[in-house]
């Protein structure tokens, strides 16, 4: 399709941080893999909604460009996103949230 | 060039009711007791915390935890993610909320919340005067879905973390806070009149 990016939501991965950790600043990956679909839907299932936290850029490991994003509804539970799954996340963040995550992005 | 503004417009008389005011050094005294009252405010305190310059808090955004917190110190960035989780409460945390206005309690006025009990360990509800504190917990089969590995024990770490500042801590879970509401309810109206030295 000419002009549209498409992600292959089944190719990109998500990971679950340990809370409490990131909370203190470190990136700990506790979660198993799980794809960008899977978690779209758990998302969804459980009522969760997507926030940008000021702090969100990982520069370092595996995830290295990508993102810290904070997933929140019963409780609330922080992910690491890689930053190719970034033109996905436009209908889960405000207008806002989606501009400056682009604007963190840019190198 | 005369004109019709009056008789003295270029005459440069001095008119006392211009100088400039001068305070006395009572007054001065008085301005500074008000500032340092202010500093010592927890509301103006968080006020100021979030209205740091936009420069820190547009570059901090870009960089990421580790480097912001290099640049501008580790409290500054861990209370900017304090900061962010008070404006994002959980639905247990707004039930809480809901709870504790039912009794009359008020945020900022009554009780804090994200409060700093010790670096990188925030409560979600704190009375800071009495050092009591509420930790309201929900959703962990959905943590559990997501996860590979265990994590430490959190819980374990924050009691430590709280018993060794001399806090007090109460556990709600989501399902107390659905099912058992009214035991709830009584517990915190407890808790409060602990807090507050006093009932409600």
């Amino acid at each position: 399709m000419r002009g549209k990016i498409m992600t292959d939501t089944n190719a990109l991965i998500v990971q679950m941080l340990d809370g409490d950790a990131w909370e203190r600043g470190e990136i700990v990956i506790v979660g198993r893999p799980v794809t960008l679909a899977e978690w779209f839907g758990k998302l969804v299932e459980w009522e969760m909604r997507l926030s940008l936290m000021p702090l969100s850029r990982i520069t370092d490991g595996p995830y290295d460009g990508g993102h810290v994003l904070m997933a929140v509804g019963d409780t609330r539970l922080y992910f690491a996103v890689p930053a190719a799954a970034i033109p996905v996340l436009r209908p889960w963040l405000t207008e806002r949230d989606y501009a400056e995550l682009l604007r963190r992005t840019t190198r | 060039m005369p004109g019709n503004w009056g008789d003295d417009r270029d005459a440069r008389v001095p008119n006392p009711s211009r100088q400039p005011l001068q305070a006395t050094e009572e007054q001065r005294e008085a301005w500074r007791a008000l500032g340092r009252e202010k500093f010592r405010d927890p509301d103006h305190q968080r006020y100021a915390q979030s209205h740091r310059s936009t420069e820190s808090l547009r570059e901090a955004g870009k960089h990421g935890y580790q480097a912001t917190a290099e640049r501008y110190g580790r409290e500054f960035a861990s209370d900017l993610l304090a900061n962010h989780r008070r404006e994002q409460p959980t639905r247990p945390e707004r039930e809480m909320q809901g709870l504790l206005a039912e009794l009359g309690a008020q945020e900022g006025r009554d009780y804090q919340r994200e409060h700093k009990v010790a670096p990188g360990v925030y409560a979600d509800f704190a009375w800071p005067e009495r050092k009591v504190a509420v930790e309201v917990h929900g959703g962990a089969h959905q943590a559990a879905f997501f996860l590979e590995r265990g994590m430490p024990e959190r819980e374990e770490r924050r009691t430590a973390v709280y018993e060794r500042e001399g806090w007090t801590v109460h556990v709600v879970t989501d399902r107390d806070l659905r099912e058992g509401r009214e035991g709830t309810r009584a517990r915190m109206r407890e808790t409060l009149a602990v807090s507050t030295g006093g009932g409600r």
